[in-house]
């Protein structure tokens, strides 16, 4: 089975400065993206016409996510706020303050009731969503600064990947750590994200290499060698079979999973961007996704046979 | 008495504190008044107090920035807030380091000789401690008088600060010649259709609690402000060019808008028309600085950037390059030029003044 990239959609100038955060939105209609220009876009899924533009942050717009319901969405910023807003309406719903460094990255759960963010510290702060301020649950780890963190698809763990090479999966309910990983030398793991199975976990890293663990057993599978520079994002598809994968070589690779013993494949490289592919986001039916890159360019793509 | 401005209809109120130049006999008469109200109290039997003032208590409140001038300022409000005791548990040495001080420079004023701090520091090692404590002491003697440093006839010792082709003439007609020195920071002179372009290229080593340098503040603001006898323009234009990193920034920063603790006499000390040349990490991938080169951002890295970031008036551009060095993580230091295939120093710096956009 030989898949392709055809892209569909192009959106050069999409921002002012580099695009750092993207997301297709689980309701399918509208994909979000954030940049380093203090702005969040909302474009048409589709056709990839601007539909408004989310102003209010007054530094970089470092994360966000969307709800489950595709109404709600959460920005994360260097302004050190957390913003919540009314995709649709456009309006901002709230408005929090934070310490620096209190919340690196976050993302929302799989039913849209809590959103996690991360810090510098290691920790993860388990928010209301309804009230962001509201922490329920802390995990504590000895990583230094952390700079992703991702929900298992049935939201019973927590994963946070770190500066210093470290992963920690954690029970959601208990808070306790149910498995520390590592395994790229050293370097600083940017991004994760589980297979929809929540079999696998995908990491990427400064030191040019995605990993593969098995998430029940707590081991590392497979190690993917073959982009030349900071892997920035992951994203895995629907099928459980594949990732999509970014990096400031400027390419984006799709890779096949191992069955067995058998090593992870590079199926396809897109060499066209001149920039660091910053963000990728698969769209909920799992056929294309949209990358941001340090171009200023959003391009979509789908995945044909 | 006080140089009061009177308020006109169209003046702003002036909500800043200015320092004016005053000669000798002012400040030693200002001195002598001090010592004066002292044995007035002595005679009215009551314990002696100094007024003065405190540049580092409330640092961040009694300082803000002037978007007229460019750079930032000393409120105009709540100038004596330090009272000396005599009778102090907490630091009996500072009213007599104080009384030192006033002695000291009242000497230098009557003879009129001048000393740099370091010549002050060395008359009573023992009584100061250290030379950090003379340059406080002297710095808040300045503020509360408004007036310059120099006013109290304490220079700033500038030796084997500078090099590159350039020839200081001074005042007494002695020449500093810079290109004899080796130090912390090079001058080049780059002619580019017909303009003199001058770079500044800093390469200090930046310890714990380092103050930056006045002397060099002064000659950079000096050099910013030489104009041509017939043109209203400077004809010099300062570029920076600091390591890639939030402290490297925070340099930067101080030169054009000048320092907190020095707030007082910043418009003698920053120059707001510098603009930065480098390190950017826009020159990471342009001109090839090989990843090793690049080292991880520290946690006090993260917390300078953080609080760099809050300061509202700085531009655009640079709150994006901080932006990025905290996205990234990463840092880089002009060394790392060094280690480049395709370009070295020289070749970037005449490389990057086309593009100086901020």
């Amino acid at each position: 089975m030989s898949l392709q990239f055809i892209s569909f959609v192009e959106k050069p100038k999409a921002h002012k400065s580099q695009i750092w955060s993207v997301r297709w939105s689980p309701s399918g209609n509208v994909v979000a993206s954030g940049s380093l220009d203090n702005e969040i876009k909302i474009w048409e899924a589709q056709s990839g016409e601007h539909y408004r533009t989310l102003e209010g942050h007054i530094l970089a717009v470092t994360g966000l996510d969307i709800n489950p319901t595709g109404k709600i969405l959460i920005s994360i910023s260097f302004d050190n706020t957390i913003k919540r807003w009314d995709i649709l309406e456009g309006n901002l719903i709230n408005d929090i303050e934070t310490k620096p460094g209190e919340v690196c990255c976050g993302q929302y759960n799989k039913d849209g009731k809590y959103f996690a963010t991360a810090s510098q510290h290691g920790t993860i702060d388990l928010r209301n969503d309804s009230n962001l301020e509201e922490i329920v649950a802390t995990y504590t780890s000895e990583g230094k600064y952390g700079l992703c963190c991702r929900f298992s698809p049935d939201n019973k763990i927590l994963a946070l990947s770190t500066d210093n090479d470290k992963i920690y999966l954690f029970d959601v309910e208990s808070t306790k750590v149910l498995h520390k990983l590592s395994g790229h030398s050293g370097n600083p793991i940017r991004c994760l994200d589980f297979t929809p199975d929540g079999k696998h976990l995908i990491s990427g890293s400064d030191d040019e290499t995605i990993n593969i663990y098995d998430v029940k057993h707590g081991n590392q599978i497979s190690k993917c060698t073959g982009h030349e520079g900071y892997v920035m994002c992951v994203a895995a598809a629907s099928d459980n079979k594949h990732f999509v994968s970014g990096s400031t070589d400027c390419k984006i690779k799709l890779w096949q999973l191992p069955e067995k013993n058998e090593k992870t494949q590079v199926v396809d490289t897109i060499e066209e961007h001149k920039e660091t592919v910053s963000c990728i986001s698969w769209s909920p039916d799992g056929d294309k996704f949209v990358v941001g890159t340090d171009n200023l360019l959003l391009k979509w793509y789908c995945v044909a046979k | 008495m006080e140089n009061i401005k009177e308020r006109n209809v169209n003046d702003t109120y002036n909500d800043f504190l200015e320092t004016t130049y005053r000669p000798r006999t002012w400040v030693i008469q200002k001195i002598e008044s001090m010592i004066e109200k002292l044995l007035f109290d002595i005679a009215k039997k009551r314990p002696p107090v100094i007024n003065s003032v405190s540049n580092i208590k409330c640092k961040e409140n009694h300082s803000r920035y002037d978007a007229q001038s460019g750079i930032i300022r000393r409120k105009n409000n709540n100038l004596s807030n330090k009272q000396i005791q005599f009778l102090s548990t907490k630091n009996p040495k500072t009213f007599v380091i104080m009384i030192r001080i006033l002695d000291i420079c009242h000497e230098l004023l009557i003879q009129n000789i001048t000393a740099t701090k370091r010549d002050i520091y060395y008359k009573d090692v023992k009584l100061f401690g250290n030379s950090q404590t003379v340059d406080l002491v002297i710095d808040e003697l300045a503020c509360f008088f408004q007036i310059p440093r120099s006013c109290l006839n304490v220079i700033a010792s500038a030796k084997g600060l500078v090099a590159g082709s350039l020839k200081i003439i001074q005042k007494d007609r002695s020449i500093l010649d810079c290109s004899k020195t080796s130090c912390n920071i090079s001058i080049y002179i780059i002619e580019q259709n017909a303009r003199t372009i001058w770079t500044l290229h800093l390469n200090y080593s930046v310890a714990k609690g380092i103050r930056f340098d006045i002397a060099t503040r002064q000659l950079v603001k000096n050099l910013s402000d030489l104009r041509r006898p017939d043109e209203s323009c400077p004809f010099l234009q300062i570029l920076g060019f600091f390591d890639n990193d939030p402290y490297g920034i925070e340099i930067l920063c101080v030169y054009k808008f000048g320092s907190l603790t020095m707030s007082f006499d910043n418009e003698n000390l920053a120059t707001p028309g510098i603009k930065w040349l480098g390190l950017h990490c826009s020159d990471w991938k342009k001109y090839r600085i090989s990843k090793s080169s690049l080292i991880r951002i520290s946690s006090a890295d993260r917390k300078k950037a953080y609080h760099l970031l809050q300061r509202n008036y700085l531009q655009a551009e640079w709150k994006k390059e901080i932006c990025l060095i905290l996205y990234m993580g990463y840092k880089a230091e002009i060394q790392s030029l060094n280690d480049c295939e395709n370009v070295n120093l020289l070749s970037y710096l005449v490389s990057k003044i086309n593009y100086i956009r901020f």
